[in-house]
């Protein structure tokens, strides 16, 4: 007997069952599929679990589908089947959901303290990124004040050198004078003829070039030349104003200055007045290093290597010892005496060096001190710095 | 050129390593009617100075090959009495003060003019009797005034100090009126004791040494211009007695 009779056939009773069932049974099987392709979709935990609920559910709905079918129909037994088979996945998920239980609590429990992790974590990033902010203003202080060191240092090393570059130039302006001099007594005697006018002139403007070469090469003091363009300049030429700021100083000291021929035609891109400072600092020690032996020379010696200009310094000292070795290069290490260095010398021409993408290295196994900076043929791209 | 009546005769040593200041150096000196050797570093310079009759010696400070100190050492050693003019390019190695102590009878500062150069030798080359007795120019001058117990007393005490051409006095009230360079002073220098009474002329300031410096008290270091009648023979005599190297002594210690 269909189950349709126990509603006595009233359509509303009858509709009610059949509309209800039918949008439970639509409801179940729709909420297992969803299940079924989130599964899918996202790896859930427990999903085996998920499947499960998912068939339980789908079971539960074919149930109250089954229900509407008697409504007309009396298959019982299929109904009873269908029941059956529902009862044994809502055992099985009730049983396995229970044992899962403990699991899901831990599971819980671990993801809420996670969300404290994150929480936790979020505060301290945001400390760190204040910290990482305090720093950056530091280090924009801290660069601030090395450019000040840097330029000390710079100032110092020309106050070591101001002997030095006035006789540079207070000798060649004794010629000058001494032959102007010369000029004006025998005009005043009627006796200057054209051609020693011709000659004294010529001399008195080479010696004059002189004191203009010396200039030239204290622009490697006059500005910083961080901000100077990137140029291609001849080797012979950044060396050559090194050299006319110490080579005196060198020979009147008897301190031999060998120059290896250079290349011709041998350029390097770069800031020159910065690299002439290199080579001129690297020479003024080789120099200080150099003056209390008794076998006194320097050498320079500059040599392209593929994509690379070897400039490199050496003198008659024995090397540096070992201990100070790791020292040599740091700001305000020096083996000088008191007043006569600021041991900043080293550790800023490295940092010139570096900033053109190039190196500035002592030779360890070299038989004498040996300092060689190794600058890239073509200019990096750099900070400037 | 009337006033350069010492030079005709007088044989000369140039040593500079620079050939275009040495060359014409050597041929205006020439002109003048000196006769001129030349020498590239002290080492050239010596030998020259050994093996000639030289009156002056005119030499750079630092040259290759035997700078002019060691020179002027060796000179100085061998014979006090040969003056040397030291030419220096103003910032020196070695002070004024040690030139003149070593020894060095006059510094010339590059760049000088010949006029400069000419009467500083000519200068030189008139012994301290003539020199010191002629006439004073009149000019305005500061004006240095002491009083001691005796010579060996005011030396004793560091504040004085004689050399052969002049005087190391330690600062006092008047130093405002004496502490720069080249400037030209008068003094009166009295002693109550002792074979010398009185130091009194006229000088120029060769040097300054505004603080304590070194172990050396500040003071000045004064070249005798003139000295009075009074007192000049009897300073030549002690000057003589003293047999010392210093020009004008860095200290009261003139060894």
């Amino acid at each position: 007997m269909p189950h349709g009779h126990c509603y006595l056939w009233k359509p509303g009773l009858v509709w009610t069952h059949v509309i209800t069932d039918s949008l439970i049974g639509l409801a179940y099987v729709a909420i297992s599929i969803t299940l079924y392709a989130l599964i899918r979709k996202i790896r859930l935990p427990f999903s085996t679990m998920v499947l499960s609920f998912g068939a339980f559910i789908a079971a539960c709905g074919v149930t109250h589908f089954m229900e509407v079918w008697n409504l007309w129909r009396a298959d019982y037994w299929t109904a009873g089947l269908v029941k059956s088979l529902t009862a044994i996945a809502s055992v099985a998920t009730a049983v396995w959901l229970a044992k899962l239980a403990p699991q899901i609590h831990q599971v819980f429990v671990s993801s809420q303290l996670s969300e404290q992790r994150r929480e936790a974590l979020e505060l301290a990033n945001q400390v760190l990124k204040q910290r990482t902010d305090e720093l950056g203003s530091m280090n924009l202080a801290l660069a601030e004040q090395q450019k000040l060191l840097a330029h000390s240092a710079k100032m110092s090393a020309l106050g070591e050198m101001a002997g030095g570059i006035a006789h540079e130039i207070n000798s060649p302006l004794g010629i000058i004078t001494i032959r102007a001099n010369q000029l004006e007594r025998l005009q005043a005697r009627g006796a200057l003829s054209e051609d020693i006018l011709a000659r004294e002139a010529a001399l008195i403007a080479s010696t004059a070039k002189r004191i203009g070469a010396i200039i030239q090469g204290l622009r490697a003091f006059a500005r910083e030349g961080a901000n100077d363009p990137v140029e291609t300049k001849l080797v012979v030429e950044i060396v050559e104003d090194a050299l006319v700021l110490c080579q005196t100083r060198f020979k009147s000291n008897d301190v031999q200055l060998e120059i290896e021929a250079i290349e011709e035609g041998l350029t390097l891109e770069c800031r020159s007045v910065q690299i002439t400072q290199v080579v001129l600092n690297l020479l003024a020690n080789a120099y200080d290093a150099v003056l209390p032996l008794v076998e006194r020379w320097v050498r320079l010696i500059v040599r392209r290597q593929d994509e690379w200009v070897h400039i490199t310094v050496v003198d008659s000292g024995a090397g540096i010892s070992l201990e100070i070795q790791p020292k040599i290069m740091q700001p305000f290490f020096t083996t000088k005496a008191l007043g006569h260095g600021t041991g900043l010398g080293l550790s800023i021409s490295k940092g010139l060096v570096e900033a053109h993408g190039g190196t500035l290295t002592l030779e360890t196994d070299a038989p004498n001190t040996t300092f060689v900076a190794r600058l890239p043929f073509r200019a990096r791209k750099t900070d400037g710095k | 050129m009337t006033h350069l009546q010492q030079l005709k005769g007088k044989t000369l040593l140039i040593v500079e390593d620079e050939d275009d200041l040495r060359e014409p150096l050597a041929m205006e000196f020439e002109s003048l009617g000196c006769k001129v050797f030349e020498a590239r570093n002290g080492i050239e310079g010596f030998a020259i100075v050994s093996a000639q009759h030289i009156d002056l010696v005119i030499s750079d400070i630092r040259m290759p090959g035997g700078d002019g100190i060691e020179m002027l050492k060796k000179i100085k050693a061998k014979d006090f009495h040969v003056p040397v003019v030291m030419l220096i390019t103003g910032f020196s190695d070695m002070s004024r003060e040690e030139t003149y102590h070593l020894g060095a009878e006059a510094i010339l500062s590059k760049p000088f003019e010949l006029d400069e150069i000419e009467s500083a030798v000519d200068r030189l080359l008139q012994s301290t009797q003539v020199r010191w007795a002629q006439p004073a120019p009149i000019c305005e001058r500061g004006h240095l005034e002491r009083a001691f117990k005796s010579l060996p007393g005011a030396a004793a005490e560091g504040m004085l100090g004689l050399g052969r051409g002049g005087l190391f006095l330690a600062r006092g009230k008047d130093e405002n009126t004496v502490g720069t360079l080249n400037r030209l002073v008068s003094f009166h220098i009295k002693f109550e004791e002792g074979d010398l009474l009185l130091i009194e002329g006229t000088g120029t300031v060769r040097w300054v040494r505004s603080v304590d410096a070194g172990g050396f008290a500040a003071g000045v270091g004064i070249e005798f211009d003139t000295l009075s009648d009074q007192c000049r023979n009897d300073v030549l005599e002690v000057v003589r007695t003293l047999r010392t190297k210093a020009y004008l002594p860095r200290d009261s210690q003139n060894s």
